[in-house]
């Protein structure tokens, strides 16, 4: 018996030696020490030898069965460290081109258009909208554009055809379509007639920002004819110039991240009086004059005024009563310089290449 | 406008100006001005100096001419430049006679276009400098001969001793079209004397010693015609201007013609007041007429083109038939020529409106309808411009003034307008004292009545049609005051202002944008105005469509749908690369409504005119040139922009075909039951129209921003407490029928046999069982009936496809057992096929 148990061992040995995975050492393991392992039915027999063999006897099974346990941890240990090293082996090479899910973009109009409207949102003006077809007395008459102006020359105007609705001659609606004439409906030269529909519809104060797309007869290297502004309005008691001023330069650094040089000059629109020009220290040189500014150290941003009291008037509010202001931006220029675009034709082109410049 | 610093200079006492401008700035001529002018809302855009390259032009003498040896066209000149005589080889054919003066660049003279001048030799003859033109010394446009000098001027002078303020500074001005007085050099000189505090010194006038002819000029449309001044010139003789008239002239942008015109013109840039001078002999009893024209009576304008005229037409006739489009352009028949001896000259005043019209519908726009639309001077303005164009033309053009009349129509009122102090420190938010506000109004020639310190009463001078209200004058205040007095300070602390809130349809298409660029779409912006070919293959009625009457670049018709905007996106994309284009757009479509929509509010009457504008996003997948793309991703880009706004949406079967899309590949988008959009393959025809390599396969999605409902906060389920039971089942369906009519069914049948289980266990106490098996929900409460697959190979008959649906089964309190579920399974499958087969008898499990 023990002569077997010394086989044993050493058949054991020789299979350990042999085991070069976990599931081998496993199977290893069963075979010797699990429930019907050959060193386990070792153990059974011994009742079978005699009264004085069986504590030596017993004593020597213990040690191979102890022998075997710690030579099978052993050789697991072993073969785990084997399986890490192989691991660690391994090479990938991660400054392959990543693998991305298909990136979108917003339009660089948009994320301009995003971030005007919660800039403004953050100074307490409210988003307002109007019609793209405007009526020309919203777009002109009611801001003091007077037909047979030349005011109106400042905006080149695209028209549209009034329409007539088949089959409702009695209608009174219809009756209004048929007394429009030619050029009395238009394609909104700016966003300012929305100044109008807000005054017309609110009470003071009112404190709005108006962003849309704008449309005149304009297509050049620097002219598109659709565009895209920014219009606002504030109007309550005491509203001053020094508010106006103070305002855009709040906006100034909120927009831009910081305090940046601002410069108001006179000038005229004829629904604000007196109106300004206002611009920006350019905050691409600092003022020091390149080619985003051409070399004047300042970017025009737009125009800017006291609502004229005629335009109070046309809107039913009392200008002794109410003051308010103005102003009037073009987001697209301001998109192109932010973002250095080199040619405004790319920006209504919609080629991908460009689109995704912009994440 | 080009404005002179030089003829600005004379606007003053000598040297008044220079001395002011350097005393207000020491940053040098140019950028003084820039800040001083754009500080007064004259916008400077360009300061040129110009003329320092004709310092080294003297006077040179000819003193012998002989034909250059070796070339035809040349002459070999003997020069005296006032010290001595040098050879120059030159290569005009108006070289004057021996004794003749011209202007000359010696050797080591820079012509202002850099041209160094250098000794050399022209084909084997020396030369000693350059004989030069107008053109060279850029004094005028003339290129065609060399510049040749009055014969009494003295070799050796210099040309800028000669001609004074040759040298000078050209500011251009941007000027808006409220200040038609600074078209002409005395406005821009009233603003800057009144900065400066110089007083203005206007030119020299003549007043004729004739008498007042009434029958000179008669006004027949004195509404039309404020105010209109004649002079009569006898003896006139028209020849070329003297040089310092030309040069004048050409530094402000205009060309010399003859020294009438030229007097008009000089005039028209110094008082901007625009005048004409008639060939009174070829005036028909040598009078004018200012009348309305007849009805298609004809005119030939100076220019040569003829016009057929309309009664709102205003022209100056004689006593006969028209001369002149008034404040327009001149008529050819009694323009000034060569041969004119008597003048008749106008300077009149016409009402802005009707100048504008007829130049608008006569296609003119000229110096002078450029200023009568913005309202010239009708006071005494007029009145100097006139006179001083009468002296110059006596002293250019000899003559003598014989007879003038002054006739008076309609002239504006110059409006009383009250001047509250008080309100322009409430307006501009700083006081500005009663001494500057008195200087400046002064110093622009406006009348002040002092009521009280408080309240003045003005009168706006007649240069000055802008001036009409208090807010006009507050604004002049402003401008002079200085625009950086005005302080920055808030009305209403930021604290205290009422909350900002958003746009809601703004804020939908926005988070839309999110999701589909989340879906990997690049967002575009295309032009609102498409080419009518382009939307014909669009269900909007011809009728419907919103036209341009002046479209740009043939675009026409305002988009009814954002496709066509997209597809010329994606053919210029395809133009250029082979890349996968996936695009967006957020914006709106235009169409007239079908019948007039009832508004209400302030704004009702005029909204019932407008266009229904429809806030649309719309995108497009394409794959590139490799392909590969799935109908099925613009389906899942609309649904994942639409879960964005938190609404669950599904694509169901259309209600009705839409015409731009395949008719076998598209869906409509619903949002519990009710369509927001469409979706699918763009029709092969469209494909087609815009150029694509034929078999490409465009996809398209349109979401209807405003018919989407309401968006609600997304509100938690708990979450089942034991699983649930799956059973798969393969449904062979004809091709047409779609994968939303199949759950649809099913979803139906779980609900139909579920209601009758609950029927059949009623118990006698009226209590249902608790914990009844039935279709599960996911996580959003939606019946839990899955879409796997779906299989076209072979084993499925002609025209049909097998659906692989996995469909899942729970109770409420407890696990569910196979049998169960398969009961169930059994029962609704049933139930679903039985209510398919009732529209497609093929329907069967496999
Ligand atoms: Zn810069």
């Amino acid at each position: 018996m023990p002569a077997r148990l010394a086989t044993q061992l050493a058949a054991f040995q020789e299979a350990l030696a042999r085991v070069d995975s976990e599931a081998a050492l496993y199977e290893l393991q069963v075979a010797y020490l699990g429930k019907k392992g050959t060193v386990t039915q070792l153990r059974g027999e011994m009742g079978k030898l005699p009264p004085e063999e069986r504590k030596g006897f017993g004593a020597e099974w213990n040690r191979v069965r102890n022998a075997i346990e710690a030579a099978l941890e052993e050789r697991r240990a072993y073969l785990k460290e084997q399986a890490r090293r192989l691991d660690l082996a391994r090479v990938e090479d991660l400054t392959l081109p990543p693998l991305r899910p298909p990136a979108g973009t917003l339009h660089p109009l948009s994320q301009t258009r995003r971030r005007l409207s919660e800039s403004f949102q953050r100074l307490g003006f409210s988003l307002a909208v109007g019609p793209h077809v405007e009526h020309s007395k919203y777009n002109f008459d009611d801001l003091n554009v007077p037909k047979d102006h030349p005011a109106r020359d400042m905006a080149d105007t695209f028209f549209i055809r009034p329409h007539r609705h088949p089959g409702f001659d009695d209608h009174t609606d219809n009756d209004a379509a048929m007394r429009l004439r030619a050029g009395e409906l238009v394609l909104r030269t700016h966003t300012s007639p929305v100044q109008v529909r807000t005054m017309l519809t609110q009470k003071p104060p009112i404190r709005i920002v108006a962003l849309g797309t704008t449309f005149r007869c304009d297509d050049d290297a620097t002219h598109s004819p659709m565009f895209h502004q920014i219009e606002g309005l504030y109007v309550d008691r005491g509203v001053t110039m020094a508010d106006l001023k103070a305002t855009l330069m709040d906006f100034t650094r909120d927009f831009y991240g910081r305090r940046l040089d601002v410069r108001f000059r006179p000038s005229f629109f004829p629904f604000v009086e007196p109106g300004a020009e206002f611009d920006i220290g350019c905050p691409f040189c600092g003022g020091d004059g390149c080619n985003l500014c051409k070399r004047t150290g300042y970017i025009e941003i737009g125009g800017c005024g006291m609502v004229h009291p005629a335009v109070f008037e046309a809107c039913g509010i009392d200008p002794e009563v109410y003051t308010g202001w103005a102003f009037g931006f073009g987001v697209d220029r301001m998109t192109m310089s932010q973002h250095a675009v080199p040619h405004l034709r790319h920006m209504f082109e919609g080629d991908v290449r460009f689109l995704e410049q912009f994440p | 406008m080009k404005i002179s610093h030089q003829w600005l200079r004379e606007m003053f006492a000598e040297g008044a100006l220079d001395a002011a401008l350097a005393a207000w700035s020491a940053e040098g001529r140019a950028a003084a001005y820039t800040r001083l002018l754009t500080g007064l809302g004259l916008e400077v855009e360009a300061v040129h100096a110009v003329g320092e390259g004709v310092r080294s032009i003297v006077v040179g003498e000819i003193r012998g001419k002989s034909p250059h040896p070796k070339a035809d066209k040349l002459t070999v000149v003997e020069l005296f430049d006032g010290t001595g005589v040098v050879q120059v080889v030159c290569g005009a054919s108006n070289l004057p006679p021996l004794g003749g003066k011209v202007a000359f660049a010696p050797v080591g003279a820079v012509l202002p276009g850099g041209l160094a001048i250098a000794a050399r030799e022209l084909r084997g003859v020396p030369s000693q400098g350059m004989i030069c033109s107008e053109a060279e010394l850029e004094i005028g446009a003339d290129d065609s001969g060399i510049l040749v000098l009055p014969e009494d001027w003295r070799a050796g002078d210099r040309l800028v001793d000669r001609v004074p303020g040759i040298v000078d500074t050209i500011l251009e001005l941007g000027v808006t079209p409220n200040r038609p007085d600074a078209l002409g050099h005395i406005g821009v000189a009233r603003d800057v004397g009144t900065k400066l505090g110089i007083p203005l010194r206007p030119p020299h006038v003549h007043r004729p010693d004739a008498p007042n002819t009434p029958g000179l000029v008669t006004i027949a449309a004195p509404d039309r015609c404020g105010r209109y001044l004649g002079y009569v010139l006898e003896g006139m003789s028209v020849q070329p201007s003297p040089l310092w008239m030309r040069v004048r002239l050409h530094r402000v942008g205009l060309r010399a013609i003859s020294n009438v015109v030229d007097v008009t013109n000089f005039v028209l840039m110094e008082c901007g007041q625009p005048l004409h001078a008639f060939d009174r002999d070829r005036l028909a009893e040598g009078r004018v007429v200012v009348r309305r024209a007849e009805r298609d009576e004809p005119m030939t304008t100076l220019d040569g083109t003829q016009k057929l005229l309309t009664t709102d037409d205003l022209v100056i006739a004689d006593a006969s038939a028209p001369q002149a489009l008034a404040g327009v352009m001149g008529g050819a028949q009694s323009m000034v020529h060569a041969g004119t001896h008597d003048l008749l000259l106008e300077a009149a005043w016409f009402a802005p409106a009707g100048i504008r019209a007829t130049a608008r519908r006569h296609g003119y726009a000229t110096d002078s309808s450029y200023r009568f639309e913005r309202g010239v001077d009708h006071g005494v303005g007029l009145e100097r411009a006139a006179l001083r164009a009468l002296g110059l033309l006596i002293e250019l053009a000899g003559g003598r003034c014989t007879a003038w009349t002054d006739a008076a129509g309609d002239r504006p009122q110059q409006p009383a307008i009250p001047l509250r102090l008080p309100r322009v420190a409430a307006l501009l938010g700083v006081e500005v004292p009663a001494e500057t506000a008195r200087a400046v109004l002064g110093g622009l020639e406006v009348q002040v009545r002092e009521d009280s310190p408080e309240t003045w009463t003005c009168v706006a001078p007649t240069h000055r049609p802008d001036l009409r209200r208090e807010v006009d004058l507050i604004e002049e205040l402003m401008r002079f005051h200085g625009l950086d007095k005005v302080p920055a300070r808030l009305t209403v602390p930021a604290e205290a202002r009422a909350a900002a809130h958003s746009d809601p349809i703004t804020e939908l298409g926005d988070r839309l944008a999110e999701g589909l660029r989340d879906a990997g779409l690049h967002e575009h912006v295309a032009m609102a105005f498409v080419a009518e070919s382009k939307v014909e293959f669009f269900a909007v009625p011809t009728e419907r469509r919103v036209r341009v009457e002046n479209p740009m670049r043939a675009a026409g018709v305002m988009r009814t749908h954002m496709l066509p905007g997209l597809l010329d996106a994606l053919a210029h994309n395809v133009a250029r690369h082979t890349r996968p284009v996936r695009l967006f757009e957020v914006g709106r479509t235009y169409a007239w409504p079908e019948r007039p929509v009832p508004k209400d509010g302030p704004t009702a009457a005029i909204d019932a005119l407008l266009p229904r504008e429809r806030a649309v996003a719309a995108a497009l997948i394409y794959a590139g040139a490799k392909g590969g793309a799935s109908a099925r991703e613009i389906t899942g880009a609309a649904v994942q922009a639409l879960a964005r706004v938190g609404l669950r949406a599904r694509p169901v079967d259309p209600p009705a075909p839409v015409a731009h899309l395949h008719p076998g590949v598209q869906a409509a988008l619903a949002v519990d039951g009710a369509v927001v959009g469409e979706a699918g393959e763009v029709h092969p025809d469209l494909v087609r129209a815009w150029d694509l390599p034929e078999g490409t396969r465009v996809y398209y999605a349109e979401i209807d921003i405003e018919a989407m409902p309401p968006r609600a906060t997304a509100k938690a389920r708990d979450l089942p407490r034991f699983p649930s039971t799956a059973r798969d089942l393969s449904l062979e369906i004809p091709l047409t029928l779609s994968a939303a009519r199949v759950v649809a069914a099913l979803t139906a049948a779980a609900g139909q046999v579920h209601r009758s289980a609950i029927e059949a266990s009623q118990r006698s106490d009226g209590k249902t069982t608790a914990g009844e098996v039935r279709l599960a929900t996911d996580s959003f409460g939606e019946p839990a009936v899955e879409v796997l697959e779906d299989y076209r190979g072979a084993g499925v008959p002609a025209g049909h496809r097998a659906l692989l649906l996995r469909l899942h089964y729970a109770a409420e309190q407890r696990s569910v057992t196979d049998d169960e579920a398969q009961a169930l399974h059994n029962a609704i499958v049933a139930a679903a096929c039985d209510a398919l087969r009732a529209s497609a008898p093929t329907v069967r499990p496999r």
